[in-house]
């Protein structure tokens, strides 16, 4: 991990139109920086919009606010034919190791496509050597190079995925809930191969997650997302260990520890579910569930304040004020 | 199926990669595998196979003419001299049904094939693009399929004049709509999917998109379609001659026997059976031909 | 020991395809003691749903029962015909699917589907079955229950969803409720909720079997576990000596995967392999292609459930002996 930005988000807005003129409010005033090499975590509950930054964030989607740089050129407004040249520097890992490769094409034809794409190999031989080298890099034995994405373990399938994504070298990899499909025995040797892989490569990634556990294992660096908005960025230990913002404790606390002598453990449930992206609320878009809201945060929207290298979007910072719970188990 | 031919070239250049990670499949493995798996597809094909010899020699299969009439022997029932018996101008069924089998098995594939490759263009191409391309190609579409297919065709014949060249192009019009509705609905619904998502991420134009990922998945759909549409383009054919629009007595054509025989069924009833018959089995072999290919190009049904 | 209201007894059940049978669930004992949390936990593909399905006459072609018995309060109802499996289903014993939006119908009113099952089971008139309704949606934790009755599936969120769920099976009060999967597509503080509403239902009498490949929820929620691996159960045990003293080394691989996950550090525990392929089936021990300690004897003969004292059962030859986890 290195001081340089390799991507700055600023003010980033996403919003998908309905009918009736009503908007989705997906993404909503981002801003974020990525490091090169470094591993940003960000997490939130399904329909957060965490998804939609991370295809935001490498273009695969164009705001409808705000300002992105890359490597300190600003790219919001190129046209797709301009931004070609940053392309092959972000890549994509996909949650559902099913539907990411295309079922008519064997193993090889897959890797090979971002090598065909640019060009890299001179012939067709090389190619199918690189790809070799490549599948070997990520764990999956050569002599199944013309099988099918249907004959392979969904594990395997993942590691393809894998494969395709670094063979041309990217600077920044978008994780996308790459191990929520897989069991967890399997789960963990694609978590092993992403950060090895990381080690030999220097790549940087933002690994997209609901799985707090998985995140907390793997990020340098942790952003909490709610509702389009981050409530909260800042290094992974200081985000788990003590939590300011409010919805990040209760986040930690709702996971369901593996181990019965926890059960008893009165944990404070968060009430209600989470507002619609279509009707965001007045003020604080947390507190309709936060049970420490008071008159300001019903009036007025905190933005993100840097504090000791943490940035919180709560008025209070109530999060550092309660007891400790679940959020530091077994930390040695 | 043909880029896997160029893959095994590939692999083939070094035997060394070659022995240790098996090799692509080519396409005469894809047809050996086909012979293996699925004998009625195979049939089928032989089938058609022969339909298609009996057309190109047809001359040399019959001694009888198919268009001079031999009254004498007016709707003769199956005989010795006369295989499948004669029509009511006496001319002999079994030659007019092989001289037939020209007419009709063009009608049925090449207004098909032709009607296909233009609806799957622009219906993968309304599909994908989306916006203002869809929907001109698509209300061009509607108002193709509004329009009555008789009627559309009745009007291109008068505007063109009778002659097989022009059924083709006619029955090719009539087909593509309905088949680039569907192409488009099976694009926009490939087109979601994540590998697709992560081409567009790779880098990879829209054009090799639509080539290679959502072209060779619409695959399946497409050759269900083809089976459907043959046997509708050759009575299609039937009702346009029936009109006076088509092929014209004493040219032979499947549909066009069957319609002249209608008014003899109940004391000739071979003169409508026997094409009938003929479209039965054609039809019949182009829908096991097109399962068995379907089944063959579906990765899930390899086993390694 | 209360006694057992649900009670597998040597089921067996195979999926048979062109390639042959596929041995989804073999010879597989699992009891449910009244009032208790039971939960089967292992991963995907491991037969843990097909073995409920199964009990519950759900199997689907070319799925099939291959043999055992399920004996619900002391009746057998695998034997039945169709027609009294019907009318056990929704009433004595009921199921709650993974995903709620594709169980509930999306063209038919709520409140509709949950008196359903009155209607058909009790006979009851429509008003007295929107009365019980409202009464269960409150028990389930629904606000404004009278209001919901009259929603459509989509208009409720996923969390509300799976409470109508779960007050759907309740409705008839069952002896026994199967709930495959509950939380698993939900987020962690509606997943929260939903456990706590599971509790409550236990100690409110009703036995539940639950499904989940959560070892967290497993921890949470469950009295007594089974595990099981490539159709069969490979371990057995009340929650606590599960999670302490796992004997089996795939139950101790999933353990060690969680927790060092959660430890941190730099390597993750895995499980070596993959789960071997259900038509080919190794000779011996199932879990011997991915196991550490596996010896000749492990890939000739397959170990039997054996009880290490009370009432934990492991199959592995080595149970008993050697080091405990």
């Amino acid at each position: 991990m290195s001081d340089h930005v390799l991507l700055e988000a600023v003010n980033l807005s996403k919003e998908f139109p309905l009918s009736r003129g009503k908007r989705v409010h997906a993404v909503s005033d981002v801003s974020l920086k990525v490091y090169e090499g470094e591993t940003l975590g960000i997490v939130g509950e399904s329909g957060c919009g965490k998804s939609t930054l991370g295809r935001l964030l490498i273009r695969l989607l164009s705001p409808t606010g705000g300002r992105l740089w890359f490597r300190g050129e600003e790219v919001t407004s190129f046209s797709d034919q301009a931004f070609s040249k940053y392309r092959r520097q972000l890549q994509l890992i996909f949650q559902d190791p099913y539907a990411s490769l295309d079922p008519r094409m064997t193993a090889r034809d897959i890797i090979a496509e971002p090598l065909n794409a640019y060009h890299v190999c001179p012939t067709k031989k090389a190619t199918t050597e690189r790809v070799l080298e490549l599948m070997e890099a990520v764990g999956v034995p050569g002599e199944f190079l013309y099988r099918y994405p249907h004959q392979f373990s969904g594990g395997q399938r993942q590691r393809i995925g894998i494969a395709r994504a670094i063979a041309i070298d990217p600077a920044l990899i978008v994780c996308d809930e790459p191990v929520s499909a897989l069991d967890v025995s399997v789960q963990n040797q694609i978590l092993n191969l992403l950060r090895d892989l990381q080690k030999e490569r220097g790549m940087a990634y933002l690994f997209i997650s609901h799985d707090l556990s998985v995140v907390r294992h793997i990020s340098d660096r942790v952003a909490v997302m709610f509702l389009g908005t981050i409530c909260e960025i800042g290094p992974a230990k200081d985000i788990f260990e003590a939590p300011q913002h409010p919805y990040t404790r209760f986040l930690l606390d709702a996971i369901p520890q593996p181990d019965p002598r926890r059960r008893d453990e009165e944990v404070p449930l968060l009430k209600g579910e989470i507002p619609s992206p279509v009707n965001l609320p007045e003020g604080c878009l947390f507190h309709t569930r936060c049970p420490y809201a008071t008159e300001k945060c019903r009036r007025e929207r905190p933005v993100l304040r840097s504090e000791a290298g943490r940035e919180v979007a709560c008025h209070y910072r109530v999060g550092a004020t309660l007891p400790q719970k679940n959020s530091a188990p077994e930390h040695v | 199926m043909f880029g896997k031919k160029k893959k095994l070239m590939a692999a083939g250049e070094d035997v060394r990669l070659k022995s240790q990670i098996g090799e692509a499949e080519t396409f005469w493995d894809l047809m050996r595998r086909l012979a293996k798996e699925n004998k009625l597809a195979v049939f089928s094909a032989v089938v058609i196979l022969l339909f298609i010899l009996a057309a190109i020699f047809a001359p040399f299969l019959t001694p009888y003419s198919y268009k001079d009439m031999d009254l004498l022997n007016r709707l003769s029932p199956p005989s010795g001299a006369h295989l499948l018996g004669t029509d009511e101008g006496g001319r002999d069924i079994l030659t007019r049904m092989l001289y037939g089998s020209r007419v009709s098995l063009m009608i049925g594939v090449l207004p098909t094939l032709l009607g296909m490759i233009l609806g799957a263009a622009l219906g993968i191409i309304a599909g994908v693009i989306g916006g203002k391309t869809d929907a001109i190609i698509m209300r061009i579409a509607d108002i193709t399929l509004g329009f009555p297919s008789m009627l559309l065709a009745m009007l291109i014949m008068y505007t063109l004049g009778g002659g097989l060249m022009n059924v083709v192009l006619t029955l090719s019009l009539v087909n593509w709509a309905s088949v680039s509705r569907i192409v488009r609905s099976e694009a926009i619904r490939l087109k979601q999917n994540e590998y697709v998502e992560a081409a567009r991420a790779i880098g990879v134009k829209k054009r090799v998109i639509l080539w290679r990922h959502i072209l060779p998945n619409c695959l399946p759909t497409l050759i269900v379609l083809f089976t459907l549409n043959v046997p509708s383009s050759i009575l299609t054919e039937s009702s346009l001659s029936f009109l006076g629009l088509g092929i014209q007595v004493p040219d032979a054509s499947w549909g066009l026997m069957v319609n002249m025989g209608r008014q003899f069924l109940y004391i000739a009833p071979w003169l409508s059976l026997v094409p009938s018959a003929a479209i039965m089995l054609v039809v019949l072999a182009f829908n096991f031909l097109g399962d068995g290919l379907r089944d063959v190009l579906d990765p899930h049904q390899k086993n390694q | 020991m209360e006694k057992n209201m649900l009670e597998i007894r040597h089921l067996s059940a195979s999926f048979f395809t062109q390639k042959g049978e596929v041995k989804a669930v073999n010879d597989v004992c699992i009891e449910v003691p009244k009032g208790k949390i039971v939960g089967i936990v292992g991963e995907s593909g491991c037969g843990k749903s097909m073995t409920v399905r199964a009990c519950m006459g759900l199997l689907k072609y070319p799925g099939r029962v291959v043999g055992g018995e399920a004996w619900l309060d002391g009746k057998e109802i695998l034997s039945l015909p169709e027609k009294e499996k019907c009318a056990i289903r929704g009433d004595e014993i009921a199921m709650v699917f993974q995903d709620p939006m594709t169980s509930l119908n999306p063209v038919v009113r709520v409140g509709k589907q949950v008196t359903e099952a009155l209607r058909l089971h009790r006979n009851m008139p429509a008003a007295e079955a929107r009365r019980e309704a409202v009464a269960m949606f409150e028990a389930v934790g629904i606000p404004e229950a009278k209001k919901r009755l009259s929603s459509y599936p989509h208009q409720l969120s996923g969390g509300l969803r799976q409470r109508v769920m779960i007050a759907m099976a309740m409705i008839c009060h069952p002896k026994v409720l199967i709930a495959d999967e509950p939380t698993t597509a939900l987020d962690v503080t509606v997943e929260a909720q939903i456990l706590r509403l599971m509790k409550k239902l236990c100690s409110d009498g009703t036995s539940v079997l639950i499904i989940s490949h959560n070892l967290g929820v497993i921890a949470q929620l469950c009295d007594y576990v089974y595990v099981m691996y490539a159709g069969r159960i490979v371990e057995q045990a009340d929650t606590f000596t599960l999670f302490e003293e796992p004997l089996h080394p795939y139950t101790r691989g999933l353990l060690s995967s969680v927790s060092s996950l959660r430890r941190g550090g730099d390597k993750l525990d895995t499980i070596p392999g993959v789960v071997p392929n259900l038509l080919h089936l190794p000779a011996g021990c199932s879990f011997s292609l991915r196991c550490e300690r596996c010896e000749e004897k492990c890939r000739e003969c397959l170990p039997d459930l054996m009880d290490v004292g009370d009432g934990h059962k492991v199959r592995c030859h080595f149970a008993g002996r050697g080091e405990k986890a």
